[in-house]
């Protein structure tokens, strides 16, 4: 059988389509939703404690969401703890996992104020342990050097991605491709571009109109560390040292 | 009856071809030799037009023991597959059919209380279970009363109307109902589920098996539990469905189908969905088109549906976090976000509304 492909889902990703935003579309909004996205995470970040089930997190953080306006997500809150931080994006974390005193968990939100989406990521250790430690704090570094990259080079999506996973690897973690950077507008942004940002082949633009993410795994054990944040260069950034 | 027939490609060759009346065709395809192809009688295959996609139709003999499926078509207007079998089939032609597929059954265990309703070609699995079960030793017991109503827009669209006489013969205790949508005197008039309501004055205990157009199975299904207490959970549907529609009808076969009525006023369709998947997975894969930007994980409000009145105690009250979403997307009385809703036996017959606007915001 030959099977034909419609013209129609030969869509060229030219950059402006891929960028193109609606009516409600703000640049104010859309950092105000980042300032309240990056508050939320550290809010629901300092009420995560060992002793913990992942599940109540999760609810704990749905909550402090919808207090802060942003009842609607475009994807929903995850908290993962300990092993559930190696699980990629939509995947169903293993359930009942009780946060150690000596462990990692990740914070991965993507809430909506009003028209507009915010999204933004985070890990945190509640103890000493040196390689979970590392392995969060380079989760920040990589996002920092790879936002740098795209800053100084104009890098397009598809290259960044590939400098980001050759950088991980130096840094002796892999990089998970399936969270590798998208749109983000007015809600829903999937309306002008659902895929990833690793298979632009143009430079993406400020905006803010794209987050970049970066989930990191340990190669032989089994947790992980996730940052994001809107692309955007240095001057949005106080902690940027990368 | 757990046991599946494995599901196959096999090619066939048309070895009948009788216009049984002026919108039917009655075709017969024979498997290439030694091919044992077996199936349950009220099961469908799916038979391949020159464009590689299988169009589906009912098996209308109990079984393949002669090597022989038989197949009831009725022509859809400007449809090119139907219309070309009409105009230019040949015997000797050969086809591709795939298959078996469906959970539609007549159980000749079924409740003593049973009434079978089909509409056109509706009958086609109907006779392939009724068959099957004039076959069987002690296969039906005479002292029950099984009620067979068969409608069609004309006598003429009644086709091997003796036959099946025939066939009720066999089947004591069964009472056969021919209706036609306007009668010469001697035959029913009207249509077919307005008959079943002027029989039964109260079917708050009966089963109803049906087949045929899905607005002809919704509009029985739901007057008759309006007009005499009918519940909607003890139909058992095998509605057809328009289209290429493969990936939907094959779902049943990985669980029980659950049968769903959609918007019933404006645009009544049925579709089916599985036992145990979400609401919203069953209606996207029947085209719905609901946006579920979330993925169905319950976050952003746009797959929103209305459940009808009748059916809002057993879908349930919406969790705490649905509930706060719903109030924030301004949705109304009965609606509820279709990911949040796991299909069960339960909802069998479920009637929902889509709504125009999937992604809403508050004023």
């Amino acid at each position: 059988m030959t099977v034909t492909v419609p013209e129609t889902t030969l869509k060229v990703l030219n950059k402006a389509s891929v960028e193109k935003v609606g009516e409600t579309y703000s640049t104010s909004q859309m950092l105000k939703v980042r300032g309240m996205t990056r508050a939320a995470i550290h809010e629901i970040a300092a009420r995560v404690k060992p002793g913990m089930v992942e599940e109540d997190a999760v609810e704990m953080a749905q909550d402090i969401l919808a207090e802060s306006g942003m009842i609607r997500g475009w994807h929903t809150a995850y908290v993962r703890f300990g092993t559930n931080t190696t699980k990629t994006f939509g995947a169903a974390s293993d359930p009942g996992v009780v946060l150690g005193a000596d462990d990692i968990f990740l914070i991965d939100i993507g809430p909506v104020f009003e028209e507009w989406e915010g999204d933004g990521g985070d890990t945190f250790v509640t103890g000493i342990d040196a390689d979970k430690a590392r392995c969060a704090a380079d989760a920040r570094k990589l996002f920092h050097i790879v936002r740098k990259q795209w800053q100084a080079e104009q890098a397009t999506g598809r290259t960044l991605y590939e400098f980001a996973v050759a950088a991980a690897q130096r840094m002796g973690w892999e990089l998970n491709m399936d969270l590798s950077g998208h749109r983000i507008s007015e809600f829903p942004h999937e309306a002008h571009y659902p895929g990833p940002m690793a298979d632009v082949d143009f430079t993406p633009s400020s905006g803010p109109l794209w987050v970049l993410e970066i989930h990191i795994r340990h190669p032989t054990q089994k947790f992980g560390a996730f940052y994001e944040d809107m692309l955007l260069d240095d001057n949005y950034f106080h902690d940027n040292k990368a | 009856m757990d046991k599946r027939s494995p599901t196959r490609r096999l090619p066939v060759t048309l070895t009948s071809l009788r216009r049984a009346s002026g919108r039917t065709l009655v075709l017969k395809l024979k498997f290439a030799e030694g091919v044992d192809f077996a199936y349950r009688p009220g099961q469908f295959i799916g038979l391949e037009a020159q464009d590689g996609r299988p169009r589906f139709f009912s098996i209308a003999n109990a079984d393949s023991t002669g090597g022989e499926l038989e197949l009831h078509v009725s022509r859809v207007p400007g449809g090119a597959f139907t219309g070309a079998l009409f105009d230019r089939a040949q015997v000797g032609d050969r086809f591709w059919i795939e298959g078996p597929y469906g959970n539609f059954f007549i159980s000749p265990e079924a409740s003593t209380r049973t009434i079978i309703v089909a509409g056109g070609t509706g009958f086609a699995p109907i006779k392939a279970c009724l068959e099957g079960i004039a076959r069987m030793r002690n296969g039906w017991d005479a002292a029950r009363t099984l009620h067979f109503y068969w409608g069609a827009r004309s006598l003429e669209d009644l086709y091997d109307l003796d036959a099946v006489r025939a066939l009720v013969e066999r089947l004591p205790g069964m009472r056969f109902t021919p209706v036609v949508d306007h009668g010469d005197g001697a035959t029913r008039s009207g249509y077919v589920h307005r008959a079943v309501i002027e029989d039964f004055e109260d079917l708050s205990d009966y089963d109803i098996y049906a087949c045929g157009a899905p607005g002809m199975i919704e509009a029985l299904s739901r007057q008759c539990a309006d007009e005499r207490a009918f519940d909607p959970q003890r139909l058992i549907a095998d509605p057809f469905v328009a289209g290429p529609v493969g990936a939907d009808l094959m779902a049943p076969s990985t669980g029980a189908p659950v049968h769903l009525f959609l918007d019933r006023e404006v645009n009544p369709r049925a579709i089916a969905g599985v036992d145990g998947e979400a609401l919203v997975t069953a209606l996207n894969r029947s085209g719905v088109a609901l946006r579920a930007v979330c993925g169905g994980k319950g976050a952003c409000g746009t797959c929103l549906v209305r459940v009808a009145p009748s059916w809002r105690t057993r879908t349930g009250d919406p969790a705490r976090r649905e509930t706060r979403l719903l109030q924030f997307v301004g949705a109304g009385d009965g609606d509820r976000l279709s990911c949040q809703i796991r299909l069960s036996a339960d909802l069998n017959g479920l009637e929902l509304h889509t709504l125009p606007q999937h992604q809403r915001r508050p004023e």
